[in-house]
């Protein structure tokens, strides 16, 4: 994250590499063993302009797997871990269409694989049964009021047949919903093309991905939930999506509020 | 914040049928509210600037936002001098200083930077959008608290340039 680090990371050995074209994108994709973060390697790729779109950098350990604000994220084995290169040309205020864009990709492969009904808590943490499969971390830089580059990461739990006990109660894995392994090259060459089409949907009618991602998701229309607004816990119904991707909810009194982050909790 | 600022604000308020809008900025807070039966109703204690604010506000079709002003806006300058640069957010969002709530912020007052250094993250619907900043010198003022909301075009960061 710290642009003023000069410090080079000393590249893992490159397991092998593969090349996909889809409609929209050519992935080139290259799998590693062990990396820190699929993000932050993208990124440090990106910032050298080392990097086309549809690189896509896939590790099957991560020692220092990042979540939001810098959460770490449980990276053993049996998950996929996965980002993306993009470089949209985008009007600004469908940016952040990125992120519902890749949770609705995300969530239709999870749904192929699992055969379980899927759920996408706002913007996008992939849900079964209130347990959380997938999340997604994107990042992007802007600079004269432009957007530069953009990666998206994505982790899956794949085959984690149990979860640390912290995570016990709200994480689950495809193993655990389908029983079946899931092979994660095929997972992967799935999702990739997923988001090839989400993406090409995204750069040409950007209110198709909304309407889908409202179609997915029990969070879009009349969901009871709690969110902060003005440091203040309140309870809010939600009442659909933004053309920006942003929430709408209501309060009990009837006021709209447009949330544009923040957390969105359940319970009391 | 600007008169064209605040007027695509209550434009924006208008359009969203929102009930109830607040901004803030350094010393400056902007709330508008919708009057839902009829014609907006303006409060006291706003100086002659805010009222034509209001006026123009009167002006519109009704139901239109009220408007209430709070306090003076005291930065950033509208007439900046010519070596202060405002950068400013492209975008709606949260601003953050830091890239997590333990780490050192990006840049801190009196800092000498060159162009492309990470100023900030806004985040907007879990994209944590890394704002460089577009020239190099020095960080004079920064006019947004950690953590907070902010608008499409707010100043950010004044950086003299050099």
């Amino acid at each position: 994250m710290d642009n003023s680090s000069t410090e080079i990371q000393i590249e893992e050995p490159i397991d092998k590499t593969s090349t996909h074209r889809f409609r929209n994108l050519v992935a080139q994709i290259v799998y590693f063993k062990e990396i820190d973060s699929t993000n932050s390697f993208l990124k440090q790729k990106a910032q050298k302009d080392a990097a086309e779109e549809g690189l896509c950098i896939v590790a099957s350990r991560q020692t220092a797997g990042r979540g939001r604000m810098d959460r770490t994220w449980h990276s053993p084995e049996e998950g996929l871990y996965f980002s993306i290169l993009l470089k949209p040309n985008l009007a600004l205020n469908f940016v952040s269409l990125i992120t519902l864009m890749a949770a609705v990709a995300t969530a239709e492969s999870v749904e192929a694989f699992s055969h379980s009904p899927v759920d996408i808590k706002w913007p996008n943490d992939i849900i079964i049964e209130r347990r959380k499969v997938s999340g997604i971390l994107t990042e992007a830089t802007f600079e004269k009021q432009k957007l530069g580059y953009v990666v998206v990461g994505i982790g899956v739990n794949l085959n984690q047949k149990t979860f640390p006990k912290e995570l016990a109660s709200q994480a689950t894995s495809l193993y655990l919903e389908s029983g079946q392994v899931i092979d994660r090259e095929a997972f992967l060459l799935y999702l990739i093309s997923r988001i090839d089409h989400w993406y090409g949907v995204l750069l040409t009618a950007p209110s198709a991905i909304v309407q889908r991602w409202q179609q997915l998701s029990t969070y879009a229309y009349g969901k009871e939930i709690f969110v902060e607004i003005d440091a203040k816990k309140v309870a809010v119904k939600t009442s659909g999506v933004e053309a920006s991707g942003a929430l709408r909810v209501e309060t009990a009194d009837g006021k709209v509020h447009i949330l544009y982050g923040g957390e969105v909790l359940e319970g009391r | 914040m600007d008169f064209t600022e605040i007027k695509e604000l209550i434009e924006l308020v208008s359009e969203k049928k929102l009930a109830e809008f607040e901004v803030e900025q350094g010393d400056f807070r902007l709330k508008i509210k919708r009057d839902a039966e009829s014609s907006p109703v303006t409060t006291s204690s706003v100086t002659a600037a805010e009222k034509q604010v209001v006026e123009k506000v009167e002006k519109r079709a009704t139901p239109a936002p009220v408007v209430v002003a709070t306090k003076e806006s005291k930065q950033p300058e509208t007439k900046e001098p010519d070596n202060l640069h405002i950068v400013k957010t492209p975008i709606v969002g949260t601003f953050y200083r830091s890239p997590s709530p333990t780490s050192e912020p990006f840049v801190k007052k009196g800092d000498k930077i060159q162009v492309g250094k990470v100023l900030c993250i806004i985040e907007a619907m879990k994209l944590m959008n890394e704002i460089e900043s577009d020239v190099s010198g020095e960080v004079v003022d920064i006019y947004v608290e950690n953590a907070s909301p902010v608008e499409y075009g707010q100043p950010l960061f004044g950086i003299r340039r050099g």
